[in-house]
């Protein structure tokens, strides 16, 4: 049912992903095996795919929040910065002895508040969101350590957080908060009509006005579901840190969370994609780098690689796809 | 627009009809609640009604369909057609998608139309499209149907369906306000005719009193003299020599063996129903692909274009079949959109002197009757004709030897359709060979020297002289008849 409801270039790219994923734990193993038992390596593995869900949440959160926005043909660039907000907002809870709840409440809400707010700004002001969230990238670093160096009594650049009790959601609780996430957005996507008025949103704004839809409520409730789910995902990713340090914290994560939900197939201007394919996408890109992590030394080559990897996947799908629609048109 | 009264009854038909820019798309706009009027009133039964959003129009029946049909391709027919309405939701409120897709399929089956609900919209024909956008009024009770332009990029038959449809939800007591630039559809389906010229309605009578060229004569405020002018002679053709000639062509899927010729002062007619191949073959030509079998010359030269850009060099332009998608980036300006098509002409050390481009320009928009305000008027908010006008004097420019025209004069009014096919003329007669593909029968009849029907990828048909009549060129596009060669003076 679920693939009944995408489009082929979607279930295309889910394929891939599919396969590219399984392909990508082959070769972890594979790297795993020189220098081990085929037991041992096997018990490598299961640790790996153990700490994926934990260590992959906050991305896979952010991109399906993102994936939301994009739908509608808008996008939302200071996600990383929103974090960032989110981390200075825990630092002064725990700073004033505040109690965890309250501090990851306030995590969330801030962030999520953020994105939420992008939102309305976007619909008061009428320009486009790529403007406004490219402000919000620079402007919320700024107001993250403005509020750390007012609101943290004697901050020095970084905050250190010892206290286990503070890091329960991004450590214990991650895997569990991102299944439910997720199955929520894919239940969501399946039988709910605001997800479909998205997609519509993106891919037709003047039909959907012509139809009586009022597009600024739907740009709207679309930003607010990206903000729920980049608020859970910077509570997570905020407590499964032991040093808040504002001024780098989710550095390019914006860009991480973008590539992976185009990687899953959703069109980066709107209208098409699927958040099954979003999280098929980020868990592509975790496990790329993870299985560079075991395939090469050098961070730079890394980082060399998995750009590459990414321009690969998605042109050659561009390429299949381009060949397709050629091929449609003609006929 | 000026001050209009016009008022349309249930059950009827009024055509509504004038040259591009007349107005007719400013009235439906103030009709359909996209527009709201400076001054004066609408009344819907009876009733004074303010009509500020598109929403309010069809909360009280008004439905439109637009030229251009909106809808979002990535969804599936079922979803578009109930996209502005509340959708069957089963427990807690989740949709129920077996219900929407049955009722999407009973407001087809009620409409006459058959389409398969699950599938995504993008991937319907032109005429499926519009079939599913008139089920989609009437299911939302529309007592008024205002129709623009639908049958601009049909074909004859699927036009001919959807004329037959029209008529019987006419019958059905629905209002309908049809817009067509094709006369004789309006002349057959309307009861009375309005015709707008200037932003001003300048007529209005039963369409039993009116023909097709005192409709003309009103619309333009002049009659047309030569609809489909020839100042050259049959003669000339058959002495001059071969331009372009194609022998065996073939691209698996699109078109197989197609063999013809083009020769200098000569038009010659390719006719075929959509579908058929014929632009596909125009395209091959033009070197948008490489054909899998055959050959080909231009010039006495063998031709084997790599790219369009190898074709412009040698003297061969291709107009596309859609303007506004191949042909146009509407948000250009004039002046780049007709220079574009000479760049390498204008340019010199690899840069382009702006002072010789906007000349150029001048004497292009001049030359070719290019009615706009200027070089620096957005190319997208001109009239269709002059849109095309322009993409014709991009090309003639460069004074190419063979033309491959694609429905030159789909979707413009009477007035600029006389101009291009003047433009057609004299082109031929200045010893230009023209290939003119179009799905306008009287068009492709009456312009050519001789007409080339294709019909499932293959040419059926070589009609000239006597033959070339619409009749025959009918019957061998629906693959009633073929191998038909001649020409009986």
């Amino acid at each position: 049912m679920i693939l009944s409801r995408m489009t082929s270039p979607v279930r295309r790219r889910l394929f891939w992903l599919v396969a590219g994923n399984a392909t990508l734990l082959v070769v972890i193993f594979a790297c795993l095996l020189p220098g081990d038992t085929f037991a041992g390596a096997v018990s490598r593995l299961g640790t790996v795919l153990v700490d994926t869900p934990r260590n992959m949440a906050p991305e896979m959160l952010a991109a399906i929040g993102l994936t939301a926005i994009i739908w509608t043909g808008a996008i939302d660039l200071s996600i990383g910065s929103v974090v960032a907000v989110g981390g200075a907002v825990f630092a002064m809870g725990y700073s004033h002895e505040i109690s965890p709840v309250m501090c990851f409440a306030g995590c969330l809400l801030a962030a999520g508040g953020l994105v939420a707010s992008n939102g309305l700004l976007v619909r008061w002001l009428k320009i486009p969101a790529l403007i406004i969230t490219l402000a919000g990238l620079a402007a919320y670093r700024g107001v993250a350590l403005v509020l750390v160096n007012l609101g943290v009594p004697g901050f020095d650049g970084n905050l250190t957080v010892p206290e286990e009790i503070y890091r329960v959601p991004g450590r214990d609780w991650a895997g569990w908060i991102l299944v439910a996430a997720v199955g929520t957005a894919v239940v969501s996507e399946l039988f709910f009509r605001t997800p479909r008025l998205w997609l519509a949103h993106g891919s037709s704004s003047s039909a959907c006005r012509l139809h009586g839809l009022d597009l600024s409520r739907l740009s709207v409730t679309a930003f607010l579901f990206g903000g729920l789910y980049v608020g859970l995902g910077a509570m997570l990713y905020v407590s499964n840190q032991q040093t808040i340090d504002p001024a780098r914290m989710a550095l390019g994560f914006e860009l991480s969370v973008i590539a992976a939900v185009v990687l899953g197939g959703t069109n980066i201007f709107g209208g098409e994609g699927s958040f099954l394919g979003t999280v098929l996408g980020v868990l592509f890109l975790y496990l790329a780098r993870q299985t560079l992590v075991y395939a090469l030394d050098d961070v730079h080559a890394r980082q060399a690689f998995e750009g590459a990897l990414i321009l690969g996947v998605i042109g050659f799908d561009c390429v299949l796809h381009r060949v397709e629609h050629r091929m449609e048109e003609l006929k | 627009m000026q001050p209009t009264t016009l008022s349309v009854v249930p059950g009827e038909v009024l055509g509504l009809v004038g040259e591009n820019g007349a107005g007719k798309s400013t009235l439906i706009r103030l009709i359909s609640g996209v527009l709201r009027p400076d001054a004066g009133e609408l009344r819907w039964r009876g009733n004074r009604v303010v009509l500020d959003t598109p929403r309010r129009a069809i909360d009280l029946g008004i439905a439109t369909i637009h030229q251009e049909l909106e809808y979002c391709g990535h969804l599936s027919v079922a979803e578009n057609m109930m996209l502005g309405e509340t959708w069957p939701t089963g427990w807690g409120r989740w949709i129920d998608w077996p219900a929407l897709k049955e009722e999407a399929r009973s407001r087809l089956e009620r409409a006459g139309c058959d389409v398969a609900v699950d599938m995504e919209f993008s991937r319907l024909t032109a005429v499926e499209k519009q079939l599913v956008a008139i089920a989609t009024s009437l299911a939302r009770d529309a007592r008024l149907l205002i129709l623009d332009e639908p049958t601009a990029s049909l074909a004859a038959p699927d036009a001919r369906r959807l004329i037959e449809h029209l008529k019987t939800i006419r019958d059905s007591g629905v209002a309908i306000i049809y817009v067509s630039h094709r006369l004789d559809e309006v002349l057959e389906l309307s009861t009375r005719v309005a015709v707008l010229r200037d932003g001003e309605m300048v007529h209005l009578a039963d369409s039993g009193e009116l023909d097709g060229p005192g409709l003309v004569r009103e619309m333009i405020g002049r009659s047309l003299q030569h609809v489909f002018p020839r100042t050259r002679s049959r003669e000339d053709d058959e002495q001059a020599g071969v331009l372009l000639r194609v022998e065996g062509l073939a691209r698996e899927g699109l078109f197989t063996d197609v063999s013809l010729e083009v020769r200098a002062g000569e038009v010659v007619g390719l006719a075929g129903l959509v579908g058929a191949g014929r632009s596909e073959l125009a395209r091959a030509i033009y070197g948008l692909y490489r054909a899998d079998s055959g050959t080909m010359e231009l010039l006495d030269r063998p031709w084997s274009p790599r790219s369009p850009w190898e074709a412009l060099q040698a003297g061969l332009v291709y107009l596309p079949e859609e303007r506004k998608r191949h042909g146009l980036v509407a948000d250009h300006a004039v002046a780049p959109t007709l220079a574009i098509g000479i760049r390498d002409r204008l340019t010199r050390w690899g840069l382009i002197g702006r002072a010789q481009e906007r000349a150029r320009v001048a004497g292009m928009i001049s030359d070719y009757d290019i009615r706009c305000s200027g070089p620096d008027q957005i190319v997208g908010t001109l009239s269709g004709g002059n849109q095309q006008k322009a993409l014709l004097a991009r090309w003639l420019e460069r004074d190419p030897k063979v033309l491959l025209l694609d429905e030159p004069t789909r979707g413009v009014d009477v007035g600029a359709k006389a101009e291009i096919h003047s433009m057609i003329d004299r082109l031929a007669a200045a010893g230009h060979g023209v290939l003119l593909i179009s799905s306008d029968l009287p068009e492709v009849v009456g312009m050519s020297d001789r007409v080339l029907v294709m019909s499932r990828g293959t040419l059926v048909a070589d009609l000239s002289g006597e033959l070339q009549t619409e009749r025959e060129v009918l019957q061998a596009a629906a693959g009633l008849v073929s191998g038909i060669t001649g020409d009986f003076p």
